[in-house]
């Protein structure tokens, strides 16, 4: 960063050089610049700019001292608040005073201007080695202006200033948009619009095109640039509110990951597919704040019902029990059918424990108790599966094999997908599943395509795919019977599961990529190359989907769509997960 | 709220003489009706009549709170009963019984107030079931303990 002022300043006629600067550079943005700083509560008049720059002077040369004497390099510049003075010299005036009488004295409080504070910038800081002494200073100043010389030096190309402009903004300013290219010359031309006010809106599409400019720079292996664009995508996401900082936070956090090539292995922030008790934790308050997960167990139940119906004898397999919170419903409703209920077995397969505790077990237990409650004749047996492949049709059978045979269900909720991660696996499993000739395989997958061969094509679409989730979050209220929290932290963990896939799919490769979610569509020609008919969903389950819905106080947003006897469940216009169901082809 | 039969079948004399008896002697104006009666009343009622009940007296509260009249209550509503209904009893007072399972997931799906008297169809009933059972299991003591904590689903 140049640094003008310290330049010209080195000789001892160092007024003259800014004071000749001045008089170029104010007159013709003079009165937008008052009226911008007036807006904010800045008053400078162009009498004062001599005396500013005077002050600056003095600033400068007492930086220089300061900084020989700390251990802060003098080349970094960010250290340095001189940097930023050279770009509005205009709001000096009283600032100056105080940061000149901070270096000479401890740091009076400094009467913040009349205006909001700034977004939290601090998560730079740390990163850029900001100087020590200005930290614990409530200058609120300093930070717009700091962030605006960050957004320099971070922007190649285009959006910048546009965070510190949207906390600050004030609509009756104006809108007024600098881009980068403006401000280049701008501490010649133009001691600078100090402050950049733009709409939240702009700064959101900028905040997208950031991301996405990122992303091509990944693919293009250009790390340099997808640097200094994730730290740019950082600070527009600070300025954004909501469902789009949130999504833009863990997007930028997981291109960092894919940059700085910090893949964890097994970790449980990052790997989704680690059946640990804080996946757990997080699955189940997934569950429970949106619609998801239930809309995908009732309409497979409702399905597995219909299939199972006059079969005496039952056998349901679920590829990924984790806390078996689908089966309390089969088996309610198995209790209440007709004629009574079926004699009832689960094999519920579930990844080996880290800690070596017997989850699997457990929730057979939890399961058999509340069979045994509703009267439900239960049996249950645990799998355990590194993955789905491991399974061989001998581990289904049913041994004791008295009389009538069981009529058995497949069930699979957003299981499959992983298995894409490594090849022959997802074919395996299809043998398996035709070997035992089930009844009815149900199936439940994310409604997306993040499985394709270019980077930036998967960036994009999990991009759209997790706003449009995170909105959902943001725009339901939950179910109506829970009392709304302060604070929602349902949603916090809610947003933390999604967090995990999206990491997962941007910052990871090969075998640990295990989101590969795929569409409807892509799983409908893999099951109809690997010999399975499709079973159509009925109306029934439509219908309690629909109920569902209802049942929920944000259901307004989401949709229940059938598509070829399939249904999604979707917010808005998007649809976001897809229940179908499958049966062996007959031969 | 029907006050009692009894006061009113009674002569206008009468009735003040037995109203200054009753502030002379006890502060309750609660009329005196015996269970069965009031039973038979409180059956008739529809819900928003058996929550006002509920808070009258810990008496009243105890016949408004009776299972019978809930599941009555339930069953009014429901178009067509898949199954039997001793079936549909020992599930659901296995699982809550039937005034939880009006109060945490049927009564939500009403609308406003003014849906008095509607039918619920079978697949509201299958939900409000389902619902139920899964706010049965998530309460079950377990290796995650009762989740949600507190929360009734």
């Amino acid at each position: 960063m140049k640094r003008e002022y310290p330049d010209s300043g080195t000789s001892s006629s160092g007024g003259a050089a800014p004071k000749g600067k001045h008089p170029a550079s104010a007159p013709p943005s003079e009165e937008d610049v008052d009226e911008l700083l007036a807006a904010l509560g800045y008053k400078v008049r162009s009498s004062d700019m001599a005396d500013v720059a005077q002050k600056l002077e003095q600033l400068e040369m007492a930086m220089e001292m300061g900084a020989a004497a700390s251990t802060a390099p003098v080349s970094d510049d960010m250290a340095f608040f001189p940097e930023t003075v050279h770009y509005n010299p205009s709001d000096l005036s009283t600032w100056l005073d105080s940061m000149l009488s901070e270096l000479n004295t401890p740091p009076p409080p400094l009467p913040p201007p009349p205006m909001p504070p700034p977004p939290s910038v601090p998560s730079f800081a740390p990163a850029e080695s900001s100087s020590v002494n200005f930290d614990p200073n409530p200058i609120s100043q300093s930070d717009p202006s700091r962030e605006r010389k960050r957004m320099r030096t971070g922007s190649g190309s285009g959006s910048c200033s546009s965070s510190s402009s949207s906390s600050l903004g004030r609509g009756g300013a104006g809108t007024t948009t600098i881009g980068s290219e403006s401000i280049e010359p701008a501490p010649v031309a133009t001691p600078g619009l100090p402050v950049v006010v733009v709409d939240p809106q702009e700064a959101g599409v900028r905040l997208v095109h950031a991301l996405l400019a990122c992303a091509e720079a990944v693919q293009q292996d250009n790390l340099k640039a997808a640097d200094a664009l994730v730290k740019q995508i950082s600070l527009l996401a600070s300025s954004q509110g909501g469902a789009m900082r949130k999504v833009a936070t863990y997007f930028s956090e997981a291109l960092a990951r894919r940059i700085y090539r910090l893949r964890p292995p097994v970790g449980p922030i990052s790997d989704p597919s680690t059946f640990d008790s804080f996946a757990d934790l997080l699955h189940m308050h997934f569950y429970e704040t949106c619609p998801y997960l239930k809309f995908a167990h009732f309409t497979a139940n409702q399905a597995i019902l219909e299939a199972f119906a006059g079969c005496k004898r039952v056998h349901v397999v679920d590829f990924g029990i984790k806390q078996g919170m689908q089966w309390p419903a089969l088996l309610q409703a198995l209790a209440l059918r007709p004629g009574g209920p079926p004699s009832f077995r689960l094999t519920g397969v579930g990844p080996p424990q880290p800690d070596n505790s017997d989850a699997l077990q457990q929730v057979g237990l939890k399961l058999a108790q509340f069979a045994h409650t509703i009267r439900v004749d239960f049996k249950y047996r645990g799998l355990v599966a590194n993955s789905l492949a491991d399974i061989e049709p001998y581990m289904l059978e049913d041994e004791s094999g008295d009389g009538e045979p069981e009529a058995v269900a497949i069930n699979s909720v957003c299981e499959l997908h992983g298995l894409l991660a490594r090849p022959g696996e997802l074919d395996k499993v299809y043998h398996t599943v035709q070997k035992v000739k089930p009844k009815i395989f149900t199936v439940v997958e994310q409604e997306a395509n993040h499985n394709s061969g270019s980077f930036l094509d998967r960036f994009t679409e999990a991009l759209h795919y997790y706003s449009t989730m995170f909105d959902s979050l943001e725009g339901s209220n939950g179910s109506p019977t829970e009392p709304p929290s302060p604070g929602q932290p349902d949603h916090v963990m809610s947003e933390l599961y999604l967090g995990r896939q999206i990491f997962n799919i941007v910052a990871c490769e090969g075998p640990d990529r295990t989101e590969r979610h795929e569409t409807l569509a892509q799983w409908r020609r893999r099951f109809s190359q690997a010999g399975f008919d499709p079973v159509h969903l009925g109306s029934n389950a439509y219908k309690q989907a629909s109920t569902l819905l209802a049942l929920f106080a944000g259901g307004d947003g989401y949709r229940v769509e059938e598509k070829d006897g399939c249904l999604t469940l979707g917010w808005h216009t998007r649809s976001l997960i897809a229940t179908s169901a499958w049966r062996v082809m007959a031969a | 709220m029907k006050r009692a039969s009894s006061s009113s079948s009674s002569s206008s004399s009468s009735s003040s003489s037995s109203k200054k008896l009753k502030s002379e002697e006890s502060p309750s104006p609660i009329p005196d009706l015996t269970e069965d009666l009031l039973y038979e009343v409180l059956r008739r009622a529809d819900e928003r009549t058996l929550g006002a009940a509920a808070c009258v007296s810990s008496r009243w509260r105890r016949l408004a709170q009776d299972e019978r009249i809930w599941e009555s209550v339930c069953l009014r509503h429901w178009a067509a009963l898949g199954c039997a209904p001793c079936q549909l009893r020992s599930v659901v007072m296995a699982l809550g019984g039937f005034r939880k399972l009006y109060v945490s997931y049927l009564a939500p799906t009403v609308p406003t107030r003014s849906g008095r008297r509607r039918r619920w169809s079978r697949d509201e009933l299958q939900m409000s079931l389902s619902m139920l059972s899964v706010g049965f299991f998530g309460m079950m003591g377990g290796p995650m303990g009762k989740f949600p904590p507190g929360k009734g689903i």
